[in-house]
């Protein structure tokens, strides 16, 4: 009656795009099942366990983006691509250090198998630049361009948010991106930033 | 600025949602119009922020997963740590519960207290016992009131028909009241006087002597009860058992 749920890939791809209480469930398991595995690969690298563990979430948020953004529609297992995200985002994270042969024979393994992630490896400061730009929008508004930026439709926005139309979550849409612009066109660091990671 | 080309145009620009046509046009116009080419790349760094603070916001919500997950499972060892914790406190209580009874059992003093019984009244329970100054010691004697009962003991000339009975009685009373040392003395004074009580005086000086720590001469005593099938021998043979019981190697018990 309360057994564990046994996930195929579709189902964790279906419940990471519907969001929600199905994507925390969907996200807890995929940390069950890929920590270790992900953990031991890092170690295995001389990487500390903190380390392994930001690599982890790293890749975790990039497969995310990624499901979200259509570029993973399950068509091969999940945990084999969460594993090769992690793969290159520690080869690209400690590619100054590492000099391994594995490093360059890994990284094309990542390449010819699978899409790479278009994930941004920000550092505390570039991401505190971002916050404080949103900071200057209502939560409503951030609410809105997290869940457009979250590649969720405007009808499934304006549900969730509350909005009367998918319409008036469109007008939403457009006038907080519009204030967002306003507010970037006075921000030189921000606009560096963007430029930089773009 | 062609006003054509607003904000929301260039979203569905942006979108994919103009025609190839429509698409083409506005591409022309960009390249021919700065301010619309500025107002172009201003709308897509705005999306790339956007993006950024995706990223961001899911990353801070993978996170907060990541931690909740992980605290369960440290609490989980946590839980299973005070498990353990309760595991071994109640184990060492069973220890320490069966050390305690161990130690009651095998210890000397312990073993002395299981086995001590104060010698019948031989005297004052007997019908055509004469009342005499015997009376008191033995009246304090049954009672378990040994302290009194020693100096009225002590107190029996040798001239009375009952003084080495008097000095048995003595010798226990002394044991019970905890001066095995004094009981040793008197004991063995009786045991090597020729007379009708030497058996009963022997078992209580073997007692007299575990008592007092003197273990090696106890145990001879106490063999010769066991050999000899004498007063108590049997409780002799239990006694020498328990002594040569492997829980009396372990520290603290003798």
């Amino acid at each position: 009656m309360f057994g564990i749920r046994k996930y195929t890939t579709s189902d964790l791809v279906e419940d990471i795009k519907r969001g929600g209480i199905n994507e925390q469930k969907a996200i807890t398991h995929l940390i069950r099942e890929n920590e270790g595995k992900i953990l031991s690969f890092v170690s295995s690298r001389n990487g500390s366990t903190a380390d392994g563990e930001d690599i982890f979430q790293e890749g975790l948020t990039a497969l995310i983006l990624n499901i979200r953004d259509g570029k993973f529609k399950g068509d091969s297992s999940i945990n084999t691509y969460l594993f090769a995200i992690c793969k290159g985002i520690w080869y690209k994270k400690f590619r100054k250090v590492v000099r391994d042969r594995e490093y360059q024979s890994s990284l094309t393994v990542v390449e010819e198998d699978y899409e790479t992630p278009e994930y941004n490896m920000m550092d505390t400061e570039q991401k505190d630049l971002i916050l404080e730009l949103f900071g200057h929008l209502k939560t409503k508004c951030k609410e809105t361009l997290y869940m457009w930026g979250s590649s969720f439709s405007m009808t499934e926005i304006a549900d969730q948010l509350g909005f009367s139309s998918s319409q008036v979550a469109m007008n939403k849409k457009n006038k907080c991106l519009k204030e967002l612009r306003n507010l970037m066109e006075s921000n030189t660091q921000v606009q560096q930033l963007v430029t930089e990671l773009s | 600025m062609n006003e054509k080309y607003t904000f929301e145009f260039i979203e569905e620009y942006l979108a994919g949602n103009l025609s190839t046509e429509e698409a083409q046009e506005f591409e022309s116009a960009v390249e021919s119009d700065e301010s619309l080419a500025k107002s172009l790349d201003s709308q897509k760094a705005a999306h790339q922020a956007v993006n950024l603070y995706t990223q961001i916001k899911t990353h801070e919500n993978v996170s907060e997963i990541y931690s909740k997950v992980k605290g369960q499972g440290q609490a989980k060892v946590r839980r299973l740590g005070s498990m353990a914790l309760a595991a071994t406190v109640v184990f060492l209580v069973f220890m320490g519960i069966a050390y305690f009874m161990l130690s009651s059992q095998y210890s000397g003093a312990n073993l002395v207290a299981n086995n001590l019984e104060a010698y019948p009244d031989r005297i004052t329970s007997m019908s055509d016992a004469p009342i005499s100054a015997l009376s008191n010691a033995m009246k304090a004697y049954n009672q378990n009131d040994f302290t009194t009962a020693i100096p009225l003991f002590e107190g029996i000339g040798t001239d009375d028909q009952y003084f080495t009975l008097s000095r048995l009685y003595l010798g226990i009373s002394q044991l019970e009241s905890g001066n095995a040392s004094d009981a040793i003395n008197t004991l063995n004074d009786l045991f090597q006087m020729e007379n009708d009580l030497k058996e009963p005086a022997q078992w209580y000086l073997a007692l007299a002597q575990l008592a007092n720590g003197d273990e090696t001469t106890a145990r001879i005593n106490l063999e010769d009860i066991s050999e000899n099938g004498g007063y108590q021998s049997s409780k002799a043979t239990g006694l020498l058992k328990k002594l040569d019981s492997g829980w009396r190697n372990l520290p603290g018990v003798r």
